[in-house]
Protein backbone atom coordinates (compact mmCIF):
# COMPACT_ATOMS: atom_id res chain seq x y z
CA UNK A 1 0.00 0.00 0.00
CA UNK A 2 1.48 3.35 -0.99
CA UNK A 3 1.43 6.45 1.22
CA UNK A 4 -1.43 8.15 -0.64
CA UNK A 5 -3.68 5.07 -0.44
CA UNK A 6 -2.75 4.69 3.23
CA UNK A 7 -3.71 8.31 3.96
CA UNK A 8 -6.93 8.05 1.98
CA UNK A 9 -8.12 4.86 3.69
CA UNK A 10 -7.29 6.26 7.12
CA UNK A 11 -9.16 9.49 6.40
CA UNK A 12 -12.18 7.65 5.04
CA UNK A 13 -12.34 5.48 8.18
CA UNK A 14 -12.05 8.54 10.38
CA UNK A 15 -14.90 10.16 8.45
CA UNK A 16 -17.16 7.10 8.54
CA UNK A 17 -16.36 5.76 11.99
CA UNK A 18 -15.64 8.85 14.06
CA UNK A 19 -18.56 7.98 16.35
CA UNK A 20 -16.88 4.68 17.28
CA UNK A 21 -13.77 6.55 18.39
CA UNK A 22 -15.81 9.18 20.17
CA UNK A 23 -17.69 6.58 22.23
CA UNK A 24 -14.55 4.63 23.14
CA UNK A 25 -12.56 7.71 24.10
CA UNK A 26 -15.30 9.11 26.33
CA UNK A 27 -15.93 5.73 27.96
CA UNK A 28 -12.26 5.12 28.84
CA UNK A 29 -10.86 8.57 29.55
CA UNK A 30 -11.98 11.81 31.08
CA UNK A 31 -10.97 15.46 30.69
CA UNK A 32 -7.68 16.13 28.93
CA UNK A 33 -6.84 12.42 28.96
CA UNK A 34 -9.32 12.03 26.10
CA UNK A 35 -6.81 13.77 23.81
CA UNK A 36 -4.17 11.30 24.91
CA UNK A 37 -6.37 8.27 24.33
CA UNK A 38 -7.66 9.64 21.03
CA UNK A 39 -4.07 9.95 19.85
CA UNK A 40 -3.33 6.38 20.94
CA UNK A 41 -6.36 5.10 19.07
CA UNK A 42 -5.52 7.12 15.97
CA UNK A 43 -1.89 5.97 16.00
CA UNK A 44 -3.06 2.36 16.42
CA UNK A 45 -5.47 2.76 13.54
CA UNK A 46 -2.87 4.48 11.39
CA UNK A 47 -0.34 1.69 11.93
CA UNK A 48 -2.94 -1.02 11.39
CA UNK A 49 -4.20 0.33 8.04
CA UNK A 50 -1.84 -1.82 5.89
CA UNK A 51 -2.97 -4.93 7.82
CA UNK A 52 -6.54 -4.48 6.55
CA UNK A 53 -7.14 -6.90 3.70
CA UNK A 54 -10.88 -6.49 3.38
CA UNK A 55 -11.71 -9.91 4.85
CA UNK A 56 -13.92 -8.22 7.44
CA UNK A 57 -15.98 -5.05 7.44
CA UNK A 58 -14.02 -1.85 8.01
CA UNK A 59 -16.23 -1.09 11.03
CA UNK A 60 -15.25 -4.42 12.65
CA UNK A 61 -11.61 -3.59 12.05
CA UNK A 62 -11.97 -0.09 13.51
CA UNK A 63 -13.93 -1.41 16.50
CA UNK A 64 -11.17 -3.91 17.26
CA UNK A 65 -8.32 -1.44 16.98
CA UNK A 66 -10.13 1.25 18.97
CA UNK A 67 -11.30 -1.05 21.77
CA UNK A 68 -7.97 -2.90 22.01
CA UNK A 69 -6.12 0.42 22.21
CA UNK A 70 -8.45 1.69 24.92
CA UNK A 71 -8.22 -1.53 26.92
CA UNK A 72 -4.42 -1.42 27.16
CA UNK A 73 -4.18 2.35 27.43
CA UNK A 74 -2.74 3.85 30.58
CA UNK A 75 -2.16 7.47 31.30
CA UNK A 76 1.37 8.84 31.46
CA UNK A 77 2.31 12.48 31.90
CA UNK A 78 5.01 12.40 29.26
CA UNK A 79 2.77 10.96 26.58
CA UNK A 80 0.02 13.33 27.58
CA UNK A 81 2.22 16.38 27.05
CA UNK A 82 3.55 15.09 23.73
CA UNK A 83 0.12 14.26 22.39
CA UNK A 84 -1.53 17.49 23.38
CA UNK A 85 0.82 19.23 20.98
CA UNK A 86 -0.67 17.37 18.00
CA UNK A 87 -4.17 16.93 19.35
CA UNK A 88 -5.41 19.95 17.44
CA UNK A 89 -9.14 20.44 17.52
CA UNK A 90 -10.08 17.29 19.40
CA UNK A 91 -11.32 19.06 22.51
CA UNK A 92 -14.78 19.83 21.24
CA UNK A 93 -15.16 16.08 20.53
CA UNK A 94 -16.26 15.70 24.12
CA UNK A 95 -19.55 17.32 23.20
CA UNK A 96 -20.23 17.50 19.46
CA UNK A 97 -23.26 19.77 19.76
CA UNK A 98 -21.79 22.07 22.40
CA UNK A 99 -23.32 25.50 22.09
CA UNK A 100 -26.12 24.27 19.86
CA UNK A 101 -28.15 22.14 22.22
CA UNK A 102 -30.41 23.77 24.77
CA UNK A 103 -31.70 20.49 26.16
CA UNK A 104 -30.34 18.58 29.13
CA UNK A 105 -29.07 15.84 26.78
CA UNK A 106 -25.35 16.67 27.22
CA UNK A 107 -25.51 16.50 31.02
CA UNK A 108 -27.53 13.28 30.89
CA UNK A 109 -24.98 11.89 28.48
CA UNK A 110 -22.17 12.91 30.81
CA UNK A 111 -23.93 11.02 33.59
CA UNK A 112 -24.15 7.92 31.37
CA UNK A 113 -20.45 8.12 30.60
CA UNK A 114 -19.60 8.58 34.29
CA UNK A 115 -21.58 5.42 35.06
CA UNK A 116 -19.99 3.51 32.17
CA UNK A 117 -16.50 4.51 33.29
CA UNK A 118 -17.10 2.93 36.68
CA UNK A 119 -17.66 -0.51 35.12
CA UNK A 120 -14.81 -2.98 34.65
CA UNK A 121 -12.92 -2.24 31.40
CA UNK A 122 -13.96 -5.31 29.38
CA UNK A 123 -17.58 -5.04 30.52
CA UNK A 124 -17.41 -1.37 29.58
CA UNK A 125 -16.17 -2.24 26.11
CA UNK A 126 -18.93 -4.82 25.60
CA UNK A 127 -21.56 -2.38 26.79
CA UNK A 128 -20.44 0.31 24.36
CA UNK A 129 -20.56 -2.18 21.50
CA UNK A 130 -24.04 -3.19 22.58
CA UNK A 131 -25.20 0.42 22.83
CA UNK A 132 -23.81 0.97 19.33
CA UNK A 133 -26.38 -1.57 18.18
CA UNK A 134 -24.13 -4.57 17.55
CA UNK A 135 -25.55 -8.07 18.02
CA UNK A 136 -24.06 -10.63 20.42
CA UNK A 137 -22.60 -12.43 17.42
CA UNK A 138 -20.90 -9.28 16.11
CA UNK A 139 -19.56 -8.41 19.57
CA UNK A 140 -18.30 -11.99 20.00
CA UNK A 141 -16.54 -11.74 16.62
CA UNK A 142 -14.88 -8.44 17.52
CA UNK A 143 -13.57 -9.60 20.89
CA UNK A 144 -13.07 -13.28 20.11
CA UNK A 145 -15.40 -14.37 22.91
CA UNK A 146 -18.24 -16.85 22.79
CA UNK A 147 -21.76 -15.47 22.35
CA UNK A 148 -22.82 -16.96 25.69
CA UNK A 149 -19.90 -15.25 27.44
CA UNK A 150 -20.81 -11.95 25.81
CA UNK A 151 -24.42 -12.41 26.88
CA UNK A 152 -23.53 -13.20 30.49
CA UNK A 153 -21.12 -10.29 30.78
CA UNK A 154 -23.54 -7.87 29.13
CA UNK A 155 -26.40 -8.86 31.41
CA UNK A 156 -24.22 -8.15 34.42
CA UNK A 157 -22.91 -4.89 32.94
CA UNK A 158 -26.42 -3.64 32.12
CA UNK A 159 -27.58 -4.39 35.66
CA UNK A 160 -24.63 -2.52 37.12
CA UNK A 161 -25.22 0.41 34.77
CA UNK A 162 -28.91 0.55 35.68
CA UNK A 163 -28.06 0.53 39.39
CA UNK A 164 -25.47 3.26 38.92
CA UNK A 165 -27.86 5.39 36.85
CA UNK A 166 -30.72 4.94 39.29
CA UNK A 167 -28.54 5.77 42.28
CA UNK A 168 -27.37 8.85 40.40
CA UNK A 169 -30.95 9.92 39.66
CA UNK A 170 -32.13 9.44 43.23
CA UNK A 171 -29.15 11.18 44.86
CA UNK B 1 -33.53 5.52 33.07
CA UNK B 2 -34.83 2.58 31.02
CA UNK B 3 -33.06 0.91 28.12
CA UNK B 4 -35.13 2.73 25.45
CA UNK B 5 -34.27 6.17 26.77
CA UNK B 6 -30.64 5.10 27.18
CA UNK B 7 -30.50 3.99 23.54
CA UNK B 8 -32.19 7.20 22.44
CA UNK B 9 -29.68 9.25 24.40
CA UNK B 10 -26.76 7.18 23.10
CA UNK B 11 -27.84 7.68 19.49
CA UNK B 12 -28.58 11.38 19.88
CA UNK B 13 -26.62 14.01 17.96
CA UNK B 14 -24.86 14.95 21.21
CA UNK B 15 -23.10 11.61 21.11
CA UNK B 16 -22.38 11.46 17.38
CA UNK B 17 -19.77 13.80 15.89
CA UNK B 18 -20.29 14.90 12.31
CA UNK B 19 -18.26 12.95 9.71
CA UNK B 20 -16.42 16.09 8.55
CA UNK B 21 -15.07 16.46 12.10
CA UNK B 22 -13.43 13.05 11.74
CA UNK B 23 -12.07 14.11 8.35
CA UNK B 24 -10.58 17.29 9.84
CA UNK B 25 -8.98 15.41 12.70
CA UNK B 26 -7.54 12.82 10.31
CA UNK B 27 -6.05 15.50 8.03
CA UNK B 28 -4.51 17.30 11.00
CA UNK B 29 -3.18 14.04 12.42
CA UNK B 30 -1.70 12.80 9.14
CA UNK B 31 0.06 16.08 8.36
CA UNK B 32 1.45 16.28 11.94
CA UNK B 33 2.65 12.70 11.81
CA UNK B 34 4.32 13.09 8.43
CA UNK B 35 5.96 16.38 9.47
CA UNK B 36 7.34 14.82 12.64
CA UNK B 37 8.66 11.78 10.79
CA UNK B 38 10.32 13.98 8.18
CA UNK B 39 12.00 16.02 10.93
CA UNK B 40 13.20 12.88 12.74
CA UNK B 41 14.44 11.31 9.52
CA UNK B 42 16.36 14.49 8.70
CA UNK B 43 17.84 14.68 12.20
CA UNK B 44 18.91 11.03 12.15
CA UNK B 45 20.35 11.26 8.63
CA UNK B 46 22.31 14.42 9.52
CA UNK B 47 23.66 12.86 12.75
CA UNK B 48 24.60 9.69 10.85
CA UNK B 49 26.40 11.80 8.27
CA UNK B 50 28.37 13.72 10.92
CA UNK B 51 29.23 10.57 12.84
CA UNK B 52 30.35 8.79 9.67
CA UNK B 53 32.58 11.77 8.85
CA UNK B 54 34.07 11.78 12.34
CA UNK B 55 34.65 8.02 12.21
CA UNK B 56 36.34 8.23 8.80
CA UNK B 57 38.60 11.02 10.10
CA UNK B 58 39.51 8.96 13.16
CA UNK B 59 40.31 5.84 11.15
CA UNK B 60 42.30 7.87 8.59
CA UNK B 61 44.27 9.40 11.44
CA UNK B 62 45.03 5.94 12.83
CA UNK B 63 46.12 4.59 9.45
CA UNK B 64 48.34 7.62 8.77
CA UNK B 65 50.03 7.21 12.16
CA UNK B 66 50.77 3.61 11.28
CA UNK B 67 48.76 0.59 12.25
CA UNK B 68 51.69 -0.70 14.33
CA UNK B 69 50.85 2.04 16.86
CA UNK B 70 47.36 0.63 17.23
CA UNK B 71 48.13 -0.86 20.64
CA UNK B 72 48.52 2.68 21.96
CA UNK B 73 45.40 4.05 20.27
CA UNK B 74 42.78 1.30 20.60
CA UNK B 75 40.84 3.49 23.04
CA UNK B 76 39.45 5.47 20.14
CA UNK B 77 37.26 2.53 19.08
CA UNK B 78 35.24 2.12 22.28
CA UNK B 79 34.86 5.90 22.48
CA UNK B 80 33.47 5.90 18.93
CA UNK B 81 31.29 2.88 19.63
CA UNK B 82 29.12 4.68 22.18
CA UNK B 83 27.63 7.31 19.82
CA UNK B 84 27.14 4.62 17.14
CA UNK B 85 25.24 2.39 19.55
CA UNK B 86 23.09 5.33 20.64
CA UNK B 87 22.41 6.29 17.03
CA UNK B 88 21.48 2.70 16.14
CA UNK B 89 19.04 2.72 19.06
CA UNK B 90 17.36 5.89 17.76
CA UNK B 91 17.21 4.52 14.19
CA UNK B 92 15.62 1.34 15.47
CA UNK B 93 12.99 3.30 17.41
CA UNK B 94 12.33 5.47 14.35
CA UNK B 95 11.88 2.51 11.99
CA UNK B 96 9.79 0.54 14.46
CA UNK B 97 7.43 3.45 15.03
CA UNK B 98 6.54 3.50 11.36
CA UNK B 99 6.17 -0.27 11.12
CA UNK B 100 2.86 -1.94 10.35
CA UNK B 101 1.15 -3.28 13.44
CA UNK B 102 -1.71 -5.63 12.69
CA UNK B 103 -1.74 -7.05 16.24
CA UNK B 104 -4.07 -4.28 17.39
CA UNK B 105 -6.73 -5.57 14.96
CA UNK B 106 -6.73 -9.08 16.44
CA UNK B 107 -9.49 -10.37 18.71
CA UNK B 108 -9.03 -9.18 22.29
CA UNK B 109 -7.19 -12.13 23.86
CA UNK B 110 -4.81 -12.51 20.90
CA UNK B 111 -4.20 -8.75 20.89
CA UNK B 112 -3.48 -8.77 24.63
CA UNK B 113 -1.11 -11.72 24.30
CA UNK B 114 0.66 -10.00 21.38
CA UNK B 115 0.92 -6.78 23.42
CA UNK B 116 2.28 -8.75 26.38
CA UNK B 117 4.88 -10.47 24.17
CA UNK B 118 5.94 -7.14 22.69
CA UNK B 119 6.14 -5.59 26.16
CA UNK B 120 8.28 -8.47 27.47
CA UNK B 121 10.59 -8.25 24.45
CA UNK B 122 10.91 -4.49 24.89
CA UNK B 123 11.74 -4.81 28.58
CA UNK B 124 14.28 -7.52 27.78
CA UNK B 125 15.81 -5.27 25.15
CA UNK B 126 15.90 -2.35 27.58
CA UNK B 127 17.64 -4.52 30.19
CA UNK B 128 20.21 -5.52 27.58
CA UNK B 129 20.87 -1.88 26.70
CA UNK B 130 21.15 -1.13 30.43
CA UNK B 131 23.80 -3.84 30.88
CA UNK B 132 25.62 -2.54 27.83
CA UNK B 133 25.62 0.94 29.36
CA UNK B 134 26.92 -0.46 32.65
CA UNK B 135 29.67 -2.36 30.83
CA UNK B 136 30.65 0.75 28.90
CA UNK B 137 31.30 2.82 32.05
CA UNK B 138 34.56 1.12 33.17
CA UNK B 139 35.52 0.51 29.55
CA UNK B 140 35.18 4.21 28.71
CA UNK B 141 37.10 5.21 31.82
CA UNK B 142 39.87 2.82 30.79
CA UNK B 143 39.81 4.20 27.24
CA UNK B 144 40.13 7.81 28.44
CA UNK B 145 42.97 6.84 30.75
CA UNK B 146 44.68 4.96 27.91
CA UNK B 147 44.44 7.95 25.56
CA UNK B 148 45.98 10.13 28.28
CA UNK B 149 48.73 7.58 28.92
CA UNK B 150 49.50 7.42 25.19
CA UNK B 151 49.89 11.21 25.13
CA UNK B 152 46.84 11.75 22.94
CA UNK B 153 44.86 13.66 25.54
CA UNK B 154 46.27 16.38 27.83
CA UNK B 155 45.31 16.31 31.52
CA UNK B 156 42.71 19.11 31.34
CA UNK B 157 40.95 17.39 28.44
CA UNK B 158 40.76 14.12 30.35
CA UNK B 159 38.41 15.73 32.87
CA UNK B 160 36.32 17.34 30.16
CA UNK B 161 35.94 13.96 28.44
CA UNK B 162 35.14 12.23 31.70
CA UNK B 163 32.44 14.79 32.53
CA UNK B 164 30.97 14.66 29.00
CA UNK B 165 30.77 10.87 28.96
CA UNK B 166 29.52 10.85 32.55
CA UNK B 167 26.66 13.16 31.60
CA UNK B 168 25.85 10.96 28.59
CA UNK B 169 25.78 7.83 30.75
CA UNK B 170 23.63 9.43 33.44
CA UNK B 171 21.14 10.84 30.92
CA UNK B 172 20.99 7.53 29.08
CA UNK B 173 20.41 5.60 32.31
CA UNK B 174 17.69 8.02 33.41
CA UNK B 175 16.02 7.70 30.00
CA UNK B 176 16.05 3.90 30.20
CA UNK B 177 14.72 3.96 33.74
CA UNK B 178 11.94 6.37 32.85
CA UNK B 179 10.86 4.27 29.89
CA UNK B 180 10.77 1.15 32.01
CA UNK B 181 9.00 2.60 35.04
CA UNK B 182 6.65 5.08 33.42
CA UNK B 183 5.69 3.24 30.26
CA UNK B 184 6.56 -0.44 30.04
CA UNK B 185 5.81 -1.46 33.63
CA UNK B 186 2.36 0.23 33.81
CA UNK B 187 1.56 -1.22 30.39
CA UNK B 188 2.52 -4.70 31.57
CA UNK B 189 0.32 -4.33 34.68
CA UNK B 190 -2.60 -3.12 32.56
CA UNK B 191 -2.30 -6.05 30.16
CA UNK B 192 -2.10 -8.54 33.01
CA UNK B 193 -5.17 -7.00 34.62
CA UNK B 194 -7.14 -7.26 31.35
CA UNK B 195 -6.11 -10.90 30.86
CA UNK B 196 -7.22 -11.69 34.43
CA UNK B 197 -10.51 -9.92 33.79
CA UNK B 198 -10.96 -11.87 30.57
CA UNK B 199 -10.39 -15.18 32.37
CA UNK B 200 -12.80 -14.23 35.13
CA UNK B 201 -16.13 -14.52 33.31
Amino acid sequence: MNAAAHDELFKSWMREHIAILHHVVNAFAVGDDRNDLMQEVMIGLWRAVPAFHGDSQSSTFVYRVAHNAALVWHRTERKHRRHVAIAGDIDWMARPDAGRSRSDTPSRLDAVYVAIRSLRPIDRSLLILSLDGLSYREIAAIHGLSESNVGARLTRARQQLAELMNSGETS
Amino acid sequence: MNIESLNELWNSSANRPAPDAGQRMASHFVSSLRRRRRFRAFWLAWTSFLLTGASILAVTHLVRNGLEKMDAQWALFPLMALPWITLAYFWRAFLRHGAVSGASALPLRAALVAAQTANTAERHHLRLVGWLFAAMVPFTALAIWQLHAAGKTPGNQVWSMAVAFGVIFIMGALGLRARHRRQLLPEQLTIEARLRELDHS
